[in-house]
């Protein structure tokens, strides 16, 4: 078995509980005995990866039907990597420490823009052909992709059979059923695509061309046969309620970044902030009743024996049911010492102080996020949050307690001014004063105000996907003019890496010219690009030079309104007409209302009749 | 509650602090009686006789779990090891004293078997016990000392089998002084690629014989 031969590599890695799976809950099977075995990757490392809520979900629904075996695997750390290749080891799963090339189907969850070279990586490491024009020729498995970026899966199109955009619930059965049956009567590659394009929620790249124009920018995508749809439209679970869920979820030996019971309250949000991608893609918000959350908070913790859960969604805070909920479960569990965590904001109004005093109720970090800095600005990008909301909900926590506060801001915004960034300064001074404002005798000692500031990356289907984003010159300047405003005692300022945003911001928007960039990229060793000990930018810029192609091009291109864009095959389910309006009321400086309040006609509820209900 | 239990095969990967959570949520699962610790962070009060190696697999670890209601030692063991992944098994298990001195205060030795490809370390072995003071540089929190570490090896034999050493070995296990299985293998040249089996965790007896740690913590 592979495990002979990789258990003395152990002693020489860090962290070598990640490379050996074992934990509770794994599901075991006999891979003899099944009909069709998916090796889930998730391309990044073992603690990031076992924290994600998807892999969780789709999982436990492959692995409930007895045919199909869906085993994980993630991305080995580089000394491991190392390890590997110089034992001639292949990447293998966790489950049977099985070679990933001996699957039937290699999955893997995109979730962001810069884990695509551990893709790449990934396969290389299991001996597996990049490209699916090499994959066709020496029968691999094929490769399939979901996940947010999937949404825009034009840089990856040359690499991928199959992608999977939206909810993949039921998607992802669809998929092992239709494999099963080809793999039974026999069949070519181009036969299984070819049924799966015509699915919904499916895209077959290889059905689809790419044209550019005498200047060699995007012109435009066609399909190249008419038996493949014109539109891929998302696939969207319109009952949550309904939809599996898992009532057990693997336990690991070694911490991880979310280590704890994750129940996923609701899918989607009503907010309709214009920077923010998952907004729009996972629009309806849909919820879950109360009596299926309590139950499945039940049987998640006797099955995990975890001592924490947090109530997971884009925008917790806007639960229909949140103080019913925090009170059940606190009332059931808090016996068992488990902590539930709740978005720091609500909890007062939720639970009161009795219940506070419990102790059976973590609160995570006192967090703001006002994004920018001054009322003009948040207006623009539809961020409902004022200095005064601000001023009173700091006063409190200090006057409770808390003497820490993180403000999460983003730079580089369209419209944004110098007075925006003034403002970014003063929302700390506001903070400041509203401790100092608490007698000294009530707040706690030991301030601590932590300012983060983000670069803006236009996203697709957002109204501002036509935006180029700041070059990294401006966005340094802007670091360092912040820099010096927030030199403030008790104000700790960090930023993040322009140039992985400046990255971020071409694969987000790019098109397929880019697949030969990633493919350089990945010749020239980069890997791990979110991690800072592996992020190389000098390789990253010379794979754009190979392909005679600059990331500015992507990344501060300046669409048309009336340009094709790379992701019009993809139907979100939000209209460009809607994000054209909202890109609009945007530079006007007009605010569009949570849309539980008013609706805004964004084309979600043609498009998932009936799901949301404030449309109703 | 004092059980013994292993830790085999793929369990050998994980730390000692991963050990912790890992059993604190297999009692939890079980849903045993465990006593919580006071404060913000409350914590099975849970206590093992000393850290094992990563890498390194055992037959013979023992931890010390306070109940709130009695549970008979038979019940305990079937009921925790329903919940324990594969490799990680309650051997034995028996009730404690309340009073008793904990597990580490009675600990004063531990053997280990060792297998080690490809190098004959018989003359090596034989030199070490001959040696009435072997030096090597022992590396803690406060830095790196040297320490004659020949003491505190209680016993050592080397078998050849052609292919592979086996060694055996009882080292010195208390609070204050300590010789892991990694610092001798070290100083016998047996490079990386060995496999450590920890067999046994002694106490001393009345009379200062060798007692198994489990068996001694009863009193």
């Amino acid at each position: 078995m592979l495990y002979d031969a990789i258990a003395p590599l152990l002693p020489g890695v860090q962290k070598p509980a990640r490379y050996t799976g074992g934990e509770v809950n794994m599901v075991k099977k006999n891979p003899e005995a099944v009909r069709v075995r998916f090796a889930f990757c998730f391309p990044d490392t073992y603690e990031v990866g076992m924290s994600h809520l998807g892999m969780k979900i789709l999982y436990h629904i492959l692995n409930k039907r007895e045919e199909f075996y869906c085993e994980r695997v993630f991305a080995p750390w580089m000394d491991m990597e190392r390890a590997m290749r110089e034992n001639q080891i292949p990447l293998y799963s966790l489950e049977t420490f099985t070679p990933v090339r001996d699957f039937d189907l290699v999955g893997f969850t995109l979730q962001y823009e810069m884990s695509y070279t551990n893709v790449l990586n990934m396969l290389d490491l299991a001996g597996i052909p990049m490209t699916w024009r090499e994959r066709d020729a020496v029968d691999a498995p094929f490769v399939v992709c979901g996940g947010p970026c999937a949404f825009n899966p034009e840089p990856l199109a040359d690499f991928v059979d199959l992608f999977m955009v939206g909810d993949g619930e039921e998607q992802i059965l669809e998929l092992c059923e239709h494999y099963d049956a080809w793999k039974a009567r026999g069949g070519t590659r181009e036969e299984f695509l070819l049924e799966m394009a015509n699915i919904e929620g499916n895209y077959v790249p290889r059905f689809y061309e790419a044209q550019y124009d005498g200047a060699g920018e995007f012109a435009g995508l066609v399909r190249t046969r008419d038996d493949v749809p014109a539109r891929i439209r998302k696939r969207c679970i319109p009952d949550l309620d309904h939809a599996d869920y898992p009532d057990r979820i693997i336990v690991p030996f070694t911490e991880i970044v979310h280590d704890r019971v994750m129940l996923e309250v609701a899918r989607g949000c009503t907010r309709g902030c214009r920077f923010c991608q998952a907004g729009m893609l996972y629009r309806p918000q849909r919820e879950r009743s109360l009596e299926r959350l309590t139950d499945l908070a039940r049987k998640l913790l006797a099955s995990t024996g975890y001592e924490e859960m947090s109530l997971s969604s884009l925008s917790t805070g806007d639960y229909s049911h949140l103080p019913e909920l925090a009170r059940a479960l606190v009332e059931e569990h808090g016996c068992k010492k488990v902590a539930i965590s709740l978005p720091s904001l609500r909890i007062d109004s939720v639970l009161g102080e009795t219940l506070e005093q419990t102790q059976s109720v973590r609160k995570t970090g006192l967090t703001f996020a006002p994004e920018a800095g001054t009322q003009r600005l948040r207006d623009v990008i539809n961020k409902g949050v004022t200095e005064q909301q601000l001023y009173d909900s700091v006063h409190d926590a200090f006057s409770k307690g808390w003497s820490g506060v993180k403000l999460y801001f983003m730079i580089g915004l369209p419209t944004e001014t110098q007075e925006d960034l003034d403002g970014i300064a003063h929302l700390a001074q506001v903070v400041l004063d509203a401790y100092f404002a608490v007698p000294k005798e009530q707040r706690q000692k030991g301030l601590r105000v932590g300012v983060s500031a983000s670069s803006f990356v236009p996203k697709p289907f957002t109204p501002f996907q036509w935006e180029p984003q700041n070059s990294i010159e401006e966005l340094q300047e802007k670091q360092h003019y912040l820099k010096e405003k927030l030199h403030m005692r008790s104000v700790n300022f960090n930023w993040h890496e322009p140039h992985l945003s400046f990255l971020e911001a071409a694969f987000a928007r790019g098109d397929r010219r880019l697949c030969a960039v990633l493919r350089a990229a990945h010749a020239r060793g980069c890997k791990f690009d979110g991690w800072t000990e592996a992020f190389d930018f000098e390789a990253w810029m010379g794979a754009f030079a190979d392909c005679g192609l600059t990331c500015a091009q992507f990344a501060q291109k300046r669409f048309a309104l009336d340009a094709p864009l790379p992701w019009d095959h993809i139907d979100a389910g939000v209209t460009k007409a809607f994000l054209r309006r909202e890109w609009e009321k945007a530079l006007r400086g007009e605010v569009s209302p949570d849309c539980r309040i008013h609706c805004h006609g964004c084309g979600i509820n043609q498009f998932c009749k009936g799901v949301c209900k404030s449309c109703e | 509650m004092i059980a013994e239990f292993e830790k085999l095969g793929r369990m050998s990967w994980f730390s000692h602090l991963d050990l912790q959570s890992t059993m604190q949520r297999a009692l939890r699962r079980a849903d045993l009686p465990v006593r919580y610790s006071q404060g913000y962070n409350p914590h099975v009060n849970l206590a093992f006789a000393t850290a094992l190696s990563v890498g390194a697999q055992s037959r013979c670890e023992l931890m010390d779990v306070e109940l709130e209601e009695a549970v008979a030692p038979e019940a305990f063991a079937q009921r925790l090891n329903a919940c324990l992944p594969e490799g990680l098994k309650i051997r034995r298990a028996r009730l404690a004293d309340d009073h008793a001195p904990a597990l580490t205060a009675r600990m004063a030795e531990a053997g280990y078997e060792v297998r080690v490809p490809g190098l004959d370390l018989r003359a090596k072995v034989e030199g070490f016990l001959a040696s009435g003071e072997v030096i090597v540089e022992k590396r803690s929190k406060k830095g790196v000392k040297p320490v004659n570490i020949r003491p505190m090896v209680h016993a050592l034999a080397c078998e050849w089998d052609g292919e592979n050493s086996k060694l055996t070995m009882i080292l010195e296990q208390t609070n204050a002084n300590s010789l892991k299985a990694e610092l001798l293998l070290q100083a016998l040249g047996a490079g990386e690629r060995y496999a450590c089996l920890r067999t046994g965790l002694y106490a001393q007896g009345a009379q200062g014989e060798r007692v198994e740690l489990f068996e001694a913590a009863k009193e």
